[in-house]
């Protein structure tokens, strides 16, 4: 019956060595390059490719990594969101092609980032830029935008749903600056730009498609209010999640 | 005197010992780990075979840091088990100490643990926060991007991707390496990861809430950079997240009925419990009373009731049986019948308090009769004796009322100053008590009845001679006490440094009878009082009645020039008692500095527990290592007794503590935690008897100094270790939780043969919950040793045992049965003193030399044995029949085995609404 107790410390002492055996230095090998964004979600097809670089990849999974030179391609009915390191946003409709340029500080959080639409149809979200750029250029034109919701296309075309973007076509060097509900076309000897008011349906008419793509659900609640069996007015509160803006 | 003061102590201590060996109920206990300041946390004492009609009460007495007095809590018997809650958030203390006393009506106590509680309580490392995630200082060199999921928000399995990219300049950050937690799973060799970008896309990952963490590890340190909660969501789905704040009461009432026998003596008892608060807003309310057919008058209230309303922090209210805490040296946690009220207005600034009621309630005297015993000398009658006797448990207590107040100024996070005053007092009137023959001639039923017993020639020699009546045992005398003092409390740098300090004043009456010293008594006693000190006596008595029974009078007696006593008032600091710390509490270091002192004479009625005649500093120092997983306590102690140099010796205590707690980060590795208290305590004295041989002066029953006689000899070591691990892991797809705990306590005596104590207890508890299957099971083994005096006493309990819970439809029936068996083992020996050294046999046998100068002790040769087992046999079954309606029944078997008492079996039905 009597237990003599260096015994039980003894017990006590192997017991921990399974822990302390699994104690082990983890290291991983670091990659000094830094993406200038990703390939948040997709659907069904999206390509991506660096000729420089012998890159050709088919998206299979989000998070695919974006560096400066990469090209994106969206597919027939195909869609991508692309999510910069500044969470700046980039919605791209099927059959849109776009190369992506820049970079991203290391000290700060600084996004210096052009895109190249050189196809199709993208509608932007840019997160208010500090020292950093953004700028989308096609063929006719050039946006640079410093925070704001604005679609282009690869024909010149511009408009803006909230914030400023200032277009430049490319020629004549002309420059306009477009805020809420406006829009702008620079012409194919990049050297006009049209600009004019949109309506409200208008701009959610352009907008139209890119919802299409999926994003991040937000939480929302929605509360239940009974009386219970006491007479009491009760609130019930339910947790559901759905698309942002929804 | 020496002689007669060692052979005391040793009968008291096999006294003790046997009514420790009679108690047939052992208490299990598993102590935790660590306990947080951050939650509630529960600690359960377990005695198996236990019914709830032979609990008087169960406290749980507790304090930190070492203090020199003990806060209570009580707590009743549900199951088997008490279930105490402690709140640690109103302390800042590094280590919480505990021992749990349990009370039987039949007047035996049971403690944990065993041995000297009070003196070796359990001790219990607090944190600031238990978690499964490690606590880890920000880096604020590293600014980060959460890209994914976003922070509180939902992404569905298929679009899983966690992405986190980080921005520092690299010449500003120690060399390390970046890490990514997933619900606490390392996960950074699966992911991808750069220098500053890191993503991961877990596979399966259920739906629910989940964390991510990202953390920068150094060679000596792991830095938080980012975490961040998110919901797998399947957008289809809702959940359901609880009921908002209602206004109306909740509440729950619980009937019980119970028939039991014990002992071989059947008996019913009901109880009925019920509970209710609410809040509305600031304002909280909440009522409780419990009622038992158990309750008796000769015992304090078995019944008991309170309610309390709350508004915020700022005003309390309370009234019924409440336990009110008021400072270390008034009241801590004591039960009063009576009312309490705090409140905190003007930002904290005004803060006052004040308690009224009663502690004890008044149990009156129950009379026997009394006897007369005549003694003659041939057959004449010379002398008679009149002893009044009591009933069985007859001997009453006075109604013991409390008032005490106080008031602080100023918001204690900065500076607050306070004072507090209580009063108890015990009410005269409050029971009929017979100090002598006049109190028999007062009138009423009892003094008539009990003079009737007297014939007339008795009846007028007692008149003549009151004080020829004596009472068996003494009678109960009414005590008044008074505790004054004041606090102070600072505090800078945002708290983190603090002052706390808190001197009292007290002074106690062992027998108010009389009232305050008059001239007169003061001239039978032998001494003058003039006008003035009546007067000053007679004003003090509102507050406390100042008579020749204070345990310290404030009178100076001094021979005058007429060469009579004569007296003057001075204030004896032997009364007072003082507590001062300074700590500083910073995240990685607490340090905590105390000087302590407390008089010999200092007494508080309402806090028995503040221990006297000593006074010392104390430093504990506790700090985190290893990326904060290791918390390692480090404390040194010297305390002395004798502070007002009565004594004739001084005892020096040295105490050292050392613990350590690991809390890794590393799940596969346990949860430990080891203490080590080494103490010294000597009085100076050496040992010495040049009248015995040399081998037996250890054994010597008197001792001495040159040739005079000195007090005993005081000089040992104890060394007490104790150690806890706490495992969690799975197997069989079952979890399991496992906790051991180990301690021993050595002393060895260096200055009496029969002083050593070896004490070493082990507990494993294993409980499992299953998950093919709606069951938990509970499995616990424990061991306790205690060998002391060298062989004069072992005492060695086992217990063991399991249980289950198994729930059926759908958990609205909970089936339950655990069996628990207990086996005590001990053996006890007698000292007996041997007269004379040269013939060392045995006493009947002793060779008689009549020297008490030689006497010597020594184990008697045969030990008294006590075996016996206690087998409990529980089962039960609760069954919901709605949310708020259940039934619960229980049935318990328990044998004692060599016991000629027969077997107790209890079964019980309870009623349950819950509302």
């Amino acid at each position: 019956m009597r237990i003599p107790v260096y015994i039980v410390f003894v017990f006590l002492g192997l017991a921990t060595i399974p822990g302390l055996v699994s104690v082990e230095k983890a290291t991983f090998s670091e990659e000094a390059d830094r993406p200038l964004a990703i390939v948040r979600y997709f659907k069904p097809t999206v390509n991506v490719q660096n000729l420089s670089v012998d890159k050709r990849i088919e998206v299979d999974s989000p998070g695919e990594k974006l560096y400066s030179g990469d090209t994106l391609t969206t597919n027939k009915g195909g869609y991508a969101y692309v999510l910069f390191m500044d969470k700046s946003v980039a919605k791209v409709k099927p059959e849109s092609r776009l190369i992506v340029t820049g970079k991203t500080e290391n000290t700060t959080k600084s996004t210096s980032a052009r895109i190249n639409l050189e196809e199709g149809n993208v509608l932007f979200d840019i997160v208010p830029q500090g020292a950093g750029s953004f700028e989308v250029a096609t063929s006719r034109s050039l946006a640079s935008v410093k925070g704001t919701v604005f679609g282009a296309d690869a024909d010149g075309y511009v408009w803006v749903s909230e914030g400023q973007v200032d277009v430049t076509a490319l020629v004549s060097g002309e420059t306009i600056s477009l805020f809420e509900q406006m829009y702008a076309r620079v012409n194919e000897n990049a050297d006009q730009i049209e600009s004019g008011v949109l309506e409200k349906s208008d701009v959610e008419n352009l907008v139209v498609g890119f919802d299409d793509i999926e994003q991040e659900l937000q939480k929302r609640t929605i509360i239940l209010r009974f009386r219970d069996a006491n007479g009491q007015i009760r609130e019930v509160p339910i947790e559901y999640f759905e698309k942002d803006g929804n | 005197m020496e002689y007669g003061v060692r052979f005391i102590m040793v009968l008291g201590a096999m006294l003790a010992l046997s009514v420790q060996v009679s108690a047939q109920f052992s208490v299990q206990h598993q102590a935790p780990t660590a306990l947080s300041r951050s939650q509630i946390n529960a600690l359960e004492f377990v005695v198996p075979g236990l019914t709830p009609n032979e609990v008087q009460e169960a406290i749980l007495f507790y304090r930190f840091d070492g203090d020199f007095g003990y806060n209570q809590t009580e707590a009743v018997l549900t199951g088997s088990s008490f279930r105490f809650s402690l709140d640690l958030s109103v302390s800042n203390a590094s280590q919480v100490e505990y021992y749990f006393q349990l009370n039987l009506i039949n007047g035996q106590s049971s403690f944990f643990p065993e041995t000297l509680p009070a003196e070796n309580p359990i001790e219990v490392a607090i944190l600031e926060e238990i978690s499964d995630a490690p606590v880890l200082d920000r880096i604020e060199e590293i600014d980060y991007t959460i890209l994914s999921p976003n922070p509180g928000g939902g992404v569905t399995k298929d679009n899983m991707v966690i992405s986190i990219t980080m921005f520092y300049d690299e010449q500003e950050v120690p060399e390390g390496e970046f890490r990514l937690f997933l619900d606490e799973e390392d996960v950074t060799e699966l992911a991808d990861t750069s220098a500053y970008y890191i993503s991961y896309i877990p596979k399966s990952l259920r739906q629910g809430l989940h964390t991510s963490r990202l953390v920068y590890r150094t060679e000596s340190e792991t830095f938080l950079v980012a975490e961040w909660s998110f919901s797998v969501v399947d957008p289809g789905q809702a959940s359901f997240s609880g009921f908002t704040e209602r206004n109306l009461p909740v509440g729950n009432i619980e009937l019980t009925a119970r028939n039991q026998v014990l002992a071989g003596e059947p008996n019913n008892a009901y109880t009925g419990r019920a509970q209710v608060s609410g809040r509305y807003g600031l304002f909280r309310y909440s009522g409780n009373a419990f009622l038992t057919t158990q309750e008796s008058s000769r015992l304090q209230p078995q019944n008991r009731f309170g309610a309390s309303a709350r508004l915020g922090e700022y005003l309390l209210a309370e009234a019924g049986h409440i336990f009110p805490n008021m400072s270390r040296f008034t009241i801590a946690g004591r039960r009063v019948y009576g009312f309490h009220s705090r409140a905190s207005v003007l930002w904290d600034n005004l803060n006052l308090q004040f308690i009224y009621g009663d502690i004890n309630r008044s149990i009156t005297n129950r009379y026997l009769g009394i006897d007369t015993e005549t003694v003659s000398l041939d057959g004449e009658v010379i002398d008679t004796t009149y002893t009044l006797q009591f009933q069985n448990d007859g001997r009453g207590t006075f109604r013991r009322e409390i008032i005490a107040g106080r008031l602080a100024l100023g918001n204690e996070r900065h500076f607050q100053i306070g004072a507090h005053v209580m009063k108890v007092e015990d009410d005269t009137t409050s029971i009929f008590n017979v100090v002598d023959f006049e109190d028999l001639t007062v009138g009423g039923t009892e003094s008539a009845s009990l003079l009737s017993q007297l014939s007339l020639q008795d009846q007028n020699r007692l008149r003549a001679s009151p004080e020829l009546l004596r009472v068996n045992g003494g009678s109960p005398r009414p005590r008044g006490n008074l505790v004054a003092g004041a606090t102070l409390k600072m505090g800078f740098d945002r708290n983190r440094i603090r002052l706390d300090a808190e001197t009292s004043a007290s002074a106690l009456n062992n027998d108010i009878y009389g009232g305050p010293l008059t001239i007169e008594r003061a001239d039978e006693l032998g001494f003058d009082l003039d006008q003035d000190d009546v007067d000053l006596l007679n004003d003090l008595s509102t507050y406390i009645i100042v008579n020749e029974n204070m345990s310290t009078l404030p009178l100076r007696l001094f021979e005058n020039e007429e060469g009579d006593l004569d007296s003057e008032l001075f204030f004896p600091t032997s009364i007072l008692g003082s507590f001062n710390e300074l700590s500083f509490n910073y995240p990685k270091n607490t340090l905590r500095v105390q000087y302590r002192w407390i008089g010999p004479d200092f007494n508080s009625l309402a806090n028995t527990t503040i221990r006297k005649d000593i006074a010392g500093f104390t430093i504990t120092d506790r700090f985190r290592l290893i990326q904060n997983q290791v918390y390692v306590t480090l404390g040194i102690e010297r305390l002395e007794d004798n502070l007002t140099g009565f004594k004739t010796s001084t005892t020096v205590s040295d105490t050292y503590r050392t613990n350590v707690s690991w809390f890794s980060n590393n799940f596969d590795i346990p949860r430990i935690n080891v203490g080590f208290r080494f103490r010294t305590r000597s009085n100076g004295i050496e040992r010495f008897n040049a009248n015995v041989p040399e081998e037996l002066v250890l054994a010597s029953v008197l001792n001495f100094s040159d040739s005079l006689l000195t007090s005993a000899p005081r000089s040992n070591t104890t060394l007490n270790v104790n150690s806890s691990i706490t495992k969690e892991f799975m197997l069989f797809d079952i979890r399991h939780n496992v906790s051991l705990n180990v301690s021993s306590l050595t002393t060895n005596d260096d200055v009496f043969a029969f002083g050593d104590v070896n004490s070493r207890s082990f507990s494993l508890n294993v409980g499992s919950q299953f998950f093919d299957r709606p069951l938990r099971t509970q499995f616990g083994v424990n061991l306790n040793q205690t060998e002391s005096g060298s062989g004069l006493s072992e005492i060695d309990i086992f217990g063991i045992f399991g249980g289950g819970n198994y729930f059926f439809l759908d958990g609205k029936l909970n089936v339950n049965a655990q069996i628990a068996f207990t086996s005590n083992r001990t053996r006890s020996r007698t000292l007996t003193i041997v007269d004379d050294p040269g013939e060392i046999v045995l006493p009947d046998d002793a060779h008689l030399d009549d020297d008490p100068l030689n006497d010597f002790f020594q184990l008697a040769p045969g030990s008294a044995k006590n075996n016996f087992g206690t087998s409990v046999l529980q089962a039960g079954a609760q069954y919901n029949l709605t949310r708020n309606h259940a039934f619960v029944f229980t049935a318990s078997f328990t044998n004692v085995s060599n016991s000629s008492v027969g077997n107790d079996r209890i079964v019980q039905l309870r009623y349950l609404f819950n509302f």
